[in-house]
């Protein structure tokens, strides 16, 4: 390493003038080239030369000092606006420590109460109804009608006994209940602010279409069956339910199938029965929509069917719906909607069909009202093997 | 009590609560207000109470200093505000004898103030520094550029007990170790 031909004692020297004329010479013949580190060097030994002798420096007396230190810890300082980061984290005390906690833990649950699901959620609405739709709210010994407009609450229990009925929860769950349905609203719960929400449904019997549409992080989507637990984030599907085993059908999005221990993902166009006892049983539905035979085959309109994001111009897969795994729904028309359908009889297939999408609405045109279609709907109960889509009470022939 | 922290590490400490960096930046910065403060005419009453307010206003502000860095230029600022302002209290205007007495360029009156002042902040940190160097460059430095007059090398040896031929490498390795110190203090030349 080539070592600077003038060090900071030769600099030091020769602006102080104490070089010999040798040195002198060498020095100032490097410092013609510009050295550029020689020349900060000078720089910084002339202010410093020029600062260490500097007139009128005066240290002041110390008790000035004193008192100037004793600020740092004088209460009035602590008033002065500014100071608080000074006051507050200089004081840190037990007691603060303990009203910090305080209010870390009161923060927390202001956190907590906007976005866990804990408040009261908006009743859930009747839709629409049609037939015989009881309604028995929480507490209550007796069945009363319901009629569309009318809301229910958590706690409360609704039941088809003949008909249908659609009920409207928040945010765009819906789920519309045929013949022999019964349902209990088990929670019906949202977030502070709206953001999360918890419904719990428990679907004692019958057929039930259920939309849910995507919910947040936190919020949940759960219905129990006499024998299965069936959760869903977002999608669409049927469920129904009997003492001895639930079936689930799919045709959007994702459902969880979940008996005892046994729990399984459903994705479209699957379903599965949920036994009282074993596993659960996961089987695809048949490849083609059950819909081309009976494309409109309706169902209830709703009063408010623009407003349901979720069936937003998708036709429904499929029209039936509650047919068990293994069965073809009962009006496609393909030869293995016949004897080859064995795991369950026949006679306990029922054909339904989920909310009415705005397409299908408008092409009901203005003469599908309700009671426009509701003979149709209502048909006589359909045969042993795939009939047209009618609705047919559960707990007929099957029971 | 003398650092070699910046500036900026003592604010931070102060913030954080420490009070010995709030004693550092009073010892670091006090003969530079208390000397502003005389130099623009106050008496030494007057001067107490600048110093005070000074202080004051520092403490009060220390959470929002923006370049911390610059404190130095902050509070020469601050003080030639509260002297201007004891001033016009005292109903009096600067006697002539009371202007900076080096006016080292001809930009005006209030530049060369400034550069003035500018020399004693670097005093103070001067002054600081020496407290940390050590005794044998306390003393070298102190002979060589503190006193008034430049003593020559056969004085330095006798005073110091030094052999002549030693006190040119120990002058730069001191003028070295004082140049390290006050760049760690944030006292740089551009």
């Amino acid at each position: 390493m080539n070592r600077h031909p003038v060090s900071l004692e030769n600099l030091a020297d020769w602006e102080d003038g104490r070089l010999d004329p040798e040195t002198r010479r060498r020095v100032n013949e490097h410092l013609r080239t510009g050295c550029p580190s020689c020349q900060a060097d000078l720089r910084w030994l002339r202010q410093f030369k020029q600062a260490a002798r500097v007139q009128g420096y005066v240290e002041p007396p110390a008790e000035l000092a004193r008192r100037a230190k004793a600020l740092y810890r004088a209460p009035s300082a602590r008033a002065v606006p500014g100071r608080f980061a000074l006051g507050s984290l200089r004081r840190f005390t037990p007691a603060r420590a303990v009203l910090a906690a305080l209010l870390l833990v009161i923060l927390g649950g202001v956190l907590f109460l906007i976005q866990a699901p804990t408040v009261l959620a908006h009743q859930a609405l009747v839709a629409a109804a049609q037939g015989v739709v009881q309604a028995r709210p929480v507490g209550a010994p007796e069945w009363h009608p319901v009629h569309v407009g009318d809301r229910l609450s958590e706690g409360d229990e609704v039941q088809v006994p003949d008909g249908q009925a659609t009920l409207s929860l928040f945010a765009g769950c819906r789920l519309d209940l045929s013949a022999g349905a019964e349902l209990k609203i088990v929670s019906l719960r949202s977030g502070l602010l709206g953001g999360t929400l918890r419904v719990t449904l428990l679907q004692d019997t019958g057929v039930a279409h259920y939309d849910v549409p995507p919910l947040a992080r936190l919020s949940s989507f759960t219905l129990r069956t006499p024998t299965g637990l069936i959760t869903c984030q977002a999608g669409r599907f049927s469920v129904n339910a009997r003492a001895d085993e639930t079936t689930v059908t799919v045709f959007q999005g994702t459902v969880r199938a979940a008996g005892g221990l046994h729990s399984t993902m459903l994705s479209a166009g699957q379903a599965a029965v949920i036994p009282a006892q074993g596993p659960v049983q996961v089987q695809p539905t048949p490849e083609s929509p059950a819909n081309e035979g009976n494309p409109t085959s309706g169902g209830i309109p709703t009063s408010t069917p623009s407003g349901h994001p979720t069936s937003t111009g998708v036709p429904l897969p499929t029209q039936a719906v509650a047919a068990p795994a293994g069965t073809t729904p009962a009006h496609t028309g393909t030869p293995e909607a016949g004897p080859q359908a064995t795991t369950m009889p026949a006679t306990e297939m029922h054909a339904t069909q989920g909310l009415p999408t705005p397409s299908e609405t408008a092409a009901m045109g203005q003469s599908s009202t309700p009671q426009a279609a509701a003979p149709e709907h209502t048909a006589q109960p359909s045969g042993p093997s795939g009939s047209t889509g009618g609705w047919q009470r559960p707990g007929g022939p099957a029971d | 009590m003398a650092t070699d922290s910046s500036d900026s590490e003592l604010i931070s400490a102060c913030i954080a609560g420490q009070s010995w960096a709030w004693d550092a930046l009073v010892d670091r910065y006090k003969g530079l207000i208390y000397s502003i403060a005389l130099r623009s005419g106050l008496t030494q009453e007057d001067a107490a109470d600048v110093f005070q307010t000074v202080f004051a206003h520092l403490l009060q502000h220390l959470t929002t200093i923006r370049e911390p860095q610059g404190l130095a230029a902050w509070l020469i600022t601050a003080t030639r505000r509260e002297c201007w302002r004891m001033l016009r209290k005292r109903q009096r205007e600067p006697a002539a004898s009371e202007v900076p007495l080096i006016q080292t360029t001809a930009r005006g009156w209030a530049e060369s103030v400034q550069s003035e002042e500018n020399l004693l902040a670097w005093h103070g940190f001067i002054h600081e520094a020496l407290a940390q160097i050590g005794e044998r460059c306390r003393q070298m430095l102190t002979l060589l550029y503190l006193e008034p007059e430049e003593p020559s090398y056969d004085e330095i040896s006798a005073r110091l007990g030094l052999p002549r031929g030693s006190i040119g490498p120990t002058r730069a390795r001191c003028l070295a170790k004082m140049r390290d110190l006050l760049t760690k203090m944030g006292m740089n030349v551009k």
